[in-house]
């Protein structure tokens, strides 16, 4: 009965490519299957014509004139009449005048502007130094104990420890 | 012939000149700009009437006066918008096809909050498509930041008027004195569209017309022409 049904029912193609059944699958059948893999793909994608030669062309189409003869952006204003605006026509003509410096372009912020902002940072960053130096003053000893004071203190957790001795585990 | 001498040329349409006589330093592809077109020998043609420029060592364009405008990506135009078709606005911007424009791109549009806008508004705006085969696209949100960067629908009490595109163009140029001038005489507001159409915000209608018809004067004028009318005005 068993051996009937084997060679009646002849397993469908996606079936046999599955990952379980190519386990058991003998190496002819393998081979079978990859070979038929590889004349769909050719036969399906490749067309057989003759290369396609690169047009090339030395010349290169813009059509846009502003590309030629700079233009600022098309809102403006002036003497306030739109002071959201002038805010915007200076963010955008910022950038520009760092490019014609040249070797600032690359920097996101310019050593004026950093110089500036730690300027009126001087007082408070000294501020906070001085209530650290005050604090390790107030804790000095815990903060950098001696190194003879380090080995007193690991002797005394030793002596402690081998005062308990060792400790059986209840149960 | 080199670059150079082709500088400043008057040219016609039709005009040919090869490419290959010239001294250009061919490391890079030749930059065509408006107004230039190549055919399939590798020669420039011209298709604009105008002055040719050039600029060192590989960029070569018109310059024309031109009262019709071609869009181009990537432009701030101003537009009336002229009817609602669904999500889309149809805007006028002076060229041979209205502009879309969508009205999810507004700053701080969404589909639940859309924003007011009816026909007959005034809207400054970025072309984000521009291609001779597609109806042009504008679009109220700077791509490369994602902010309206001073676009949108223009609103309060101003007048809208057309010039030609270079002198939109000359306006818009850094080098130009005569807005920052009138600026520290008079405070308004002025947006400029590459389409030639500039729209004027002022505190009073007689300063609207005279600044008005005081940009339209510049056309032809040098700096130094523009610093005298605006003395003449002013003092």
């Amino acid at each position: 009965m068993t051996q009937e049904k084997g060679t009646a029912t002849k397993l469908s193609l996606n079936l046999r490519k599955m990952k379980f059944m190519q386990r058991c699958m003998s190496e002819n059948e393998r081979q079978e299957l990859e070979e038929s893999d590889k004349i769909i793909t050719s036969e399906h994608w490749e067309l057989d014509l003759p290369e396609m030669l690169e047009n090339e062309s030395r010349f290169l189409h813009i059509p846009s004139i502003t590309h030629f003869e700079p233009c600022r952006h098309g809102r403006l204003s002036f003497g306030g009449y739109n002071k959201a605006i002038e805010k915007l026509m200076k963010e955008l003509e910022q950038p520009k005048e760092n490019d014609d410096d040249g070797h600032n372009s690359d920097l996101s912020i310019s050593d004026d502007e950093m110089a500036e902002r730690y300027s009126s940072l001087v007082g408070t960053v000294g501020n906070k130094f001085k209530a650290n130096s005050k604090q390790s003053t107030k804790k000095g000893r815990k903060l950098e104990p001696l190194a003879e004071d380090k080995e007193q203190s690991l002797q005394v957790k030793r002596t402690k420890l081998d005062k308990r001795g060792f400790m059986k585990p209840s149960v | 012939m080199t670059g150079n001498l082709l500088d400043g040329k008057i040219v016609v349409p039709g005009d040919v000149f090869s490419a290959a006589d010239e001294n250009f330093k061919l490391v890079n592809k030749i930059k065509l700009g408006p107004g230039l077109t190549t055919n399939q020998a590798q020669k420039i043609i011209v298709c604009k009437s105008g002055t040719l420029r050039y600029k060192s060592p590989d960029t070569l364009w018109v310059d024309c006066h031109q009262q019709r405008y071609i869009p181009s990506k990537g432009e701030n135009v101003i537009g009336v918008i002229t009817s609602r078709q669904g999500d889309f606005y149809k805007v006028d911007i002076g060229a041979s096809d209205q502009a879309v424009l969508n009205c999810m791109s507004f700053e701080g549009a969404s589909k639940r909050n859309r924003p007011n806008v009816s026909n007959g508004d005034v809207v400054f705006g970025q072309l984000i498509v521009a291609n001779k085969d597609v109806e042009p696209e504008l679009s109220c949100i700077d791509p490369s930041s994602g902010k309206a960067n001073g676009m949108g629908i223009l609103s309060g009490d101003g007048i809208l008027f057309t010039i030609s595109l270079n002198l939109g163009r000359k306006l818009l140029s850094p080098d130009c004195v005569l807005l920052p001038e009138l600026g520290s005489h008079v405070s308004f507001e002025i947006i400029i569209g590459l389409n030639g159409k500039v729209a004027l915000f002022c505190k009073s209608a007689q300063q609207s017309v005279c600044i008005m018809n005081l940009i339209k004067a510049t056309e032809y004028m040098s700096n130094t022409d523009i610093m005298k009318a605006l003395n003449k005005q002013f003092f």
